[in-house]
C-alpha cells in the first residue's frame, strides 16, 4: 500500500470538461490523498456551476431567468445572485462597454455559426438594464420576454471564484493554481514562490510574464477582429489586440478584461476610463507595445521594459472565442517558480 | 454520415442493430405542483448532495427551504452563505424543534443516520423524503418501512428512476413488448473519484469520511447499487434470489481498506442474470443500465435512454415517424416529439436530454404527493426491499463470496 498521507512528490493535477472548456487545477499540499480529495470537490462545484449558468440546459437558472424572468421573478441562490451584481455593476462603470444579454446580438450578426440577419440589430431586445435584482428578495427578473442571458464571459470565472473558495476552506490545500481553458486562472493559498504565467502573443519573445500570488488573472481577445458593442449593438473593432486584468476575484477579472475591448472601440478609447482601484490592466496595443497600469503592475514582466525582472515563462495564450468576447486561450498553466 | 455509408449501414443491418434514442419530449418536465403557498420544508445534510437538492429545491416553487442542518461546522457555514437568512441547525432534532411550521423534511445525510431522523420527523407529523439507500442494516430499513406505514403523513425514498421521465417512458416501452423475452440485465456506475471528502479537522476525519467507514458504509455496491438495481426492481417487479460479489482496491490505494473496483452477478428465480460492475478507478461509459431482450435493447443512461432493436424484429408504427440521428457509429431513430423540428433547430446535435436533474423530478413527485395525495413515487417499503438487496450485494463484495436473498429477508 502506497501511504498517501505523505507529502507528495509533485503537485496532484486534476482536470474536468465543463462550460465548453477544459478546467485544470494544479494542488499542493501535505497530505496527496486529502489534496485530492479538496481537488474533487472543487471540480465538483465547477459542474454545479455549469448546471445554473449553462444557457444550454434547459433547467438552469440562467435559462429559468430568460424564459421565464419576464412573467415571475426567479429565486437565486447568493452567489448567483452576487455574479449577476457584479456583471450589472461592471456594466454601468464601464459605460456599458460590457452586457450579459447580447445573446440575440450575437446570433443576428452571425456570430453564432448562423447567417448574419439583414436587418440586425433591428428586432434584437438587449440591454443589461433589463435585468432587474430584487436584492432583498434575491430574485432575477426581466422587463422584456426578449431577453435572453448568456454569462459566457464569466461563467468559467465565477466557476473558478467558487473552486478556489472551497480548495481555500478546505484547509488542506498550501497553494493552488486554477485555470480555465488557460483564459482565466486564480491562485489559492501561498505557494512557495508566485505562479509565473506568460501571456503568450504572436511575438512571443516580448510576451509579458504576470506572477500570480493571490488572485485572478483574466485574458481577452477579439474573434475574427470584432467584437459586440452593446452600446450601439454592432460589431466594432477594438483597438487592442488583447486586453488582460489582475483582479481580487476571476468572474470580476473576467468581466473587465472584455470590457476593456469593447472601450478600445471606441472613439476615445481607453482614455476617458478610470479602472476600479484594484483593477490592474495589461493591453497589448495594435503596433505591439504592451501596457501594464494599475496596483499589480510590479508583477507585471514585459521584456525590454525598464525594471522588468526575468521570471521563467509559461505560455497563457489568447485565442478566438465563439462568444466573440471570451477567450479561449490555449496554454500550460504554470507551477511555483 | 455519407450516402454510400449509408447504404452500406442500411445494407448491414440485417445483421446488425439499429439505434432509437428514447428521448423526453420538448417539454418534458412533470408539472410542478401549483400550491397556494410553498410547503416550508427543512433539510438535514448539506453535504455534496445536499446542496444538489437545495438547487433543485430553489428552482421549485412548490418549495421553499425553511431551514437546514447538518453535523458539519463548515457544511453548514458554506449553506448558509449561500442562503442568506434561513436558519441553521447543528441537528435535525434542533431543526425540528425550533422550527414549528415545517412541513417537509428532506432527510440527505449519511445513510447510517437516516433512520432516527426519519422517525424524529415522521413522529412529529412532518412529510419525509430520504435519500437512498435507506438505511445500513436490514433492521433499520424495515424500522422506517413500519414507521412510514404507521404515519399519515407522505413518505418518498429517493430511488430516482422512478421519478425519472425517461426511465418511465423506457419503462412503456419495456412492459410493451418492445424487448420481448428478457435474455439478460447489465449495469455499471464507473467514475473516476477517491469518494474521499476533505476535512480540516483530523478528529473528524472519520466521521466526514463515512463512505470509507466498513463499519457503516455500504460500498458501491450498496451506495451505488441499490439505485441501479431498482432500475431492474422497478421495471420487472421482481428481486433476485441470490448475488455473487467480489471487489478489491485498483486505485485509490490510500489507507482504505473498502474496494474501489467490483463486481457482482446477480441471479433471478428464472435465471435471469444482472452483471454490475462499478469502479472509482475510471469513468469510460459512466453509468447506465440495459436490459437484453430478443427484440431489443434498451440503455439507459441517468439522462438519456436509447432503443436497440435486433433486425428481425417487427417494425413499430412509430418508427415511421421517429427522427434520424447519429448515434455512436450508427445512425440511429429518435423517439422524442417534435425531433424534426429540434433537428431543423440543430439542438439534436446537442443531445436533447433530461431538462432537470433526476432529482428534481422526485422533489416535484413528493409535492405532488402531499398536494394532492398522490401514492408516493417510490415508498418506504420499495426502498427498504431494494437497499437489502444492496447490503446483501455489499456483503458478498466485502466477502468474496454469493449470498442467497430469501423470500424473508425482503419480508418488510
Amino acid at each position: 500500500m502506497r501511504d498517501q498521507t505523505r507529502q507528495p512528490a509533485d503537485a496532484v493535477r486534476l482536470a474536468a470538461e465543463a462550460m465548453r472548456t477544459r478546467f485544470e487545477l494544479v494542488l499542493w499540499g501535505p497530505s496527496e490523498r486529502d489534496v485530492r480529495a479538496a481537488g474533487e470537490e472543487a471540480l465538483a462545484i465547477i459542474h454545479e456551476t455549469e448546471d445554473r449558468l449553462s444557457p444550454f440546459r434547459p433547467g438552469s437558472l440562467v435559462s429559468a431567468i430568460s424564459r421565464d424572468g419576464a412573467s415571475r421573478p426567479v429565486r437565486l441562490d447568493a452567489d448567483t445572485f452576487r455574479l449577476l451584481s457584479l456583471c450589472a455593476d461592471v456594466a454601468q462603470r464601464s459605460f456599458h462597454a460590457f452586457d450579459i444579454t447580447l445573446w440575440p446580438l450575437m446570433h443576428a450578426w452571425g456570430l453564432r455559426g448562423e447567417p448574419p440577419s439583414p436587418d440586425a440589430p433591428a428586432g434584437c431586445v438587449w440591454g443589461w438594464q433589463r435585468l432587474v435584482l430584487d436584492a432583498a428578495a434575491r430574485t432575477a427578473h426581466t422587463n422584456d420576454p426578449g431577453v435572453r442571458l448568456d454569462l459566457g464571459a464569466v461563467g468559467k470565472g465565477h466557476a473558478l471564484d467558487l473552486a478556489a473558495r472551497a480548495i481555500a476552506e478546505s484547509g488542506v490545500v498550501t497553494a493552488a493554481f486554477l485555470h480555465a481553458g488557460t483564459s482565466t486562472a486564480i491562485a489559492v493559498g501561498t505557494p512557495a514562490h508566485p505562479f509565473a504565467v506568460r501571456l503568450a502573443a504572436a511575438d512571443a519573445t516580448r510576451s509579458p510574464t504576470v506572477r500570480l500570488t493571490q488572485g485572478a488573472l483574466s485574458v481577452s481577445a477579439p474573434r475574427g477582429g470584432h467584437i459586440i458593442d452593446p452600446e450601439s449593438g454592432r460589431p466594432v473593432r477594438p483597438g487592442l489586440e488583447l486586453a488582460a486584468t489582475l483582479a481580487p476575484g476571476a468572474a470580476e477579472a473576467d468581466a473587465w478584461s472584455t470590457a476593456l475591448l469593447v472601450l478600445s472601440s471606441r472613439p476615445d478609447g481607453l482614455a476617458g476610463f478610470t479602472p476600479p482601484p484594484d483593477l490592474t490592466t495589461i493591453t497589448l496595443q495594435p503596433r505591439g507595445g504592451w501596457i501594464a497600469q494599475g496596483p499589480r503592475r510590479r508583477d507585471v514582466s514585459i521584456p525590454g521594459a525598464p525594471g522588468s525582472a526575468d521570471a521563467p515563462a509559461v505560455a497563457f495564450s489568447p485565442a478566438p472565442s465563439p462568444t466573440g468576447q471570451t477567450p479561449c486561450p490555449s496554454a500550460t498553466p504554470g507551477a511555483p517558480s | 454520415m455519407t450516402e454510400l455509408d449509408r447504404r452500406t449501414f442500411l445494407a448491414s443491418a440485417a445483421g446488425g442493430l439499429a439505434a432509437l434514442a428514447v428521448l423526453p419530449e420538448l417539454g418534458f418536465a412533470t408539472p410542478a405542483p401549483r400550491l397556494a403557498q410553498p410547503l416550508r420544508v427543512g433539510v438535514v445534510g448539506v453535504g455534496r448532495h445536499g446542496r444538489a437538492l437545495l438547487d433543485d429545491l430553489q428552482k421549485l416553487d412548490a418549495f421553499t427551504v425553511a431551514a437546514v442542518a447538518d453535523n458539519d461546522p463548515a457544511r453548514l457555514s458554506a449553506a448558509q452563505r449561500r442562503l442568506g437568512e434561513t436558519p441553521t441547525y447543528g441537528t435535525h432534532a434542533e431543526l425540528l424543534d425550533k422550527t414549528k411550521d415545517l412541513q417537509a423534511v428532506i432527510i440527505a445525510t449519511p445513510t447510517h443516520l437516516h433512520k432516527q431522523i426519519a422517525l424524529d420527523c415522521l413522529g412529529a407529523g412532518k412529510h419525509a423524503f430520504c435519500e437512498a439507500p435507506l438505511a445500513h442494516t436490514p433492521e433499520d430499513c424495515r424500522e422506517i418501512a413500519h414507521a412510514a406505514r404507521r404515519a399519515s403523513t407522505v413518505f418518498q425514498a429517493g430511488l430516482y428512476a422512478r421519478s425519472n421521465p425517461v426511465y418511465k417512458l423506457a419503462r412503456t416501452f419495456f412492459l410493451s413488448d418492445s424487448v420481448r423475452d428478457l435474455v439478460a440485465m447489465r449495469a455499471q456506475d464507473y467514475r473516476k473519484n477517491s469518494w474521499r471528502v476533505p476535512s480540516r479537522d483530523a478528529s473528524r476525519d472519520r466521521e466526514v469520511n463515512w463512505r470509507l467507514d466498513t463499519d457503516v458504509s455500504l460500498g458501491l455496491a450498496g451506495e451505488q447499487g441499490t439505485h441501479q438495481f431498482d432500475v431492474f426492481h422497478f421495471y420487472t417487479g421482481r428481486y433476485p434470489s441470490s448475488v455473487w460479489g467480489t471487489g478489491s482496491i485498483r486505485v485509490h490505494d490510500d489507507g482504505r481498506t473498502l474496494a474501489d473496483t467490483i463486481n457482482c452477478n446477480l441471479r433471478f428465480a428464472d435465471g435471469a442474470m444482472l452483471q454490475y460492475a462499478a469502479s472509482l478507478g475510471n469513468s469510460y461509459e459512466g453509468r447506465f443500465e440495459v436490459f437484453h431482450g430478443s427484440n431489443a435493447a434498451i440503455k439507459l443512461a441517468w439522462s438519456h435512454g436509447w432503443m436497440f432493436k435486433e433486425a428481425d424484429a417487427p417494425t413499430q408504427g412509430w418508427e415511421v415517424y421517429a427522427n434520424r440521428q447519429q448515434f455512436h457509429n450508427d445512425e440511429g431513430i429518435t423517439l422524442i416529439a417534435d425531433a424534426t423540428k429540434l433537428a431543423s433547430q440543430g439542438k439534436l446535435k446537442e443531445g436533447v436530454g433530461l431538462p432537470y436533474s433526476p432529482q428534481y423530478y422526485a422533489l416535484t413527485d413528493f409535492a405532488d404527493s402531499i398536494a394532492n395525495g398522490k401514492p408516493p413515487a417510490c415508498s418506504a417499503e420499495e426502498a427498504a426491499r431494494a437497499t437489502i438487496v444492496g447490503i446483501i450485494a455489499a456483503r458478498a463484495v466485502a466477502g468474496n463470496t454469493q449470498v442467497e436473498i430469501s423470500e424473508d429477508a425482503l419480508r418488510i
